[in-house]
């Protein structure tokens, strides 16, 4: 894997340390690579993959309610690294709409994962991504314990 | 104006426009008077010529540069889409950049342009597809699963003569 990555560095000023795991990969994204699911796009619109019985709502209810059905509970905004649980964060835009997900890493203290868009997946802080290009802020962040 | 003058001087201008179409000609361009009066009293006559004029150009090489120029200009604005979008996990988000929009916009002119697409960059375009089709033809058991949703897509452009 390249160490470092221009496009993402325009996009992301703020991003000054992480780690690049995989390359391009169209089948998933970020909302799947946060519930463990490299196999499927995730988003509450036909024709990508929502969780059946939680509603399709382009809304950050039904993105809690996604992961809540994976076993996730609401922590609000605490990104500390817990031992023997595993958190996710959901970023919104400046209206409240989800943009994108984030899974913490249990390996590194104080990093995340994120798979972007289409595009790579990285490991980084959570100030990396927050603020900037399309992602927004960090609007909950939720936690179940690990299997 | 002769035909000849039409297609050399007149088609190139409107054809640069991608969503052109021979029937926007302006009556006046087919017709030598400009005094108002003298346009009105022929509009029927007018009308006529147009429609001779579009007859022939419809078999004009002219038009040519008509769908390169279409395919030019949803080749530019599906690069910007991809260049703005590629980190991008919202589908609507994609969708409402405006060079999607315009793509959109083009309409069944680029319906087969959007469907080689889908074999470089797949997740980009079913919004624009469906919006354009008016049809979604992916069952709900291949929701999220891109290759299946692109061989849905193929299959559903070849049974109905949209693959070009």
């Amino acid at each position: 894997m390249p160490v470092r990555d221009a496009y993402i560095e325009s996009r992301f000023p703020q991003l000054t340390s992480y780690k690049i795991k995989s390359p391009i990969d169209d089948k998933y994204n970020c909302i799947a690579f946060a519930a463990n699911d490299n196999t499927k796009w995730w988003w509450p619109k036909a024709p990508f993959y929502w969780p059946p019985d939680i509603p399709e709502k382009e809304d950050l209810d039904s993105f809690v309610a996604c992961y809540k059905s994976l076993g996730y509970k609401e922590c609000r905004l605490n990104s500390k690294f817990e031992k023997g649980y595993e958190k996710v964060a959901i970023f919104v835009d400046p209206n409240g709409i989800p943009t994108h997900a984030a899974k913490q890493d249990t390996d590194v203290k104080g990093f995340w994962k994120s798979k972007l868009g289409r595009y790579i997946d990285i490991e980084h802080t959570l100030k990396g991504i927050s603020g900037t290009y399309s992602y927004g802020n960090v609007g909950v962040i939720l936690k179940r314990k690990v299997k | 104006m002769e035909e000849a003058i039409l297609i050399k001087k007149t088609l190139p201008k409107y054809s640069q426009f991608s969503n052109f179409h021979l029937t926007q000609i302006p009556p006046y361009l087919v017709y030598p008077s400009f005094d108002t009066k003298d346009v009105t009293n022929h509009l029927e006559e007018i009308y006529k010529i147009r429609e001779y004029v579009i007859f022939n150009l419809t078999c004009s090489p002219a038009l040519t540069h008509r769908e390169n120029n279409i395919a030019a200009r949803f080749n530019q604005l599906a690069s910007e889409v991809i260049e703005d979008c590629m980190m991008i996990s919202s589908p609507t988000q994609i969708a409402l950049h405006p060079s999607y929009q315009e793509i959109i916009g083009m309409g069944k002119n680029i319906f087969p342009l959007l469907i080689k697409k889908l074999d470089e960059t797949p997740i980009f375009w079913f919004w624009a597809l469906e919006a354009i089709a008016g049809i979604n033809p992916v069952p709900k058991s291949h929701r999220g699963n891109i290759p299946e949703i692109v061989k849905d897509w193929k299959k559903w452009a070849n049974t109905n003569n949209y693959a070009g």
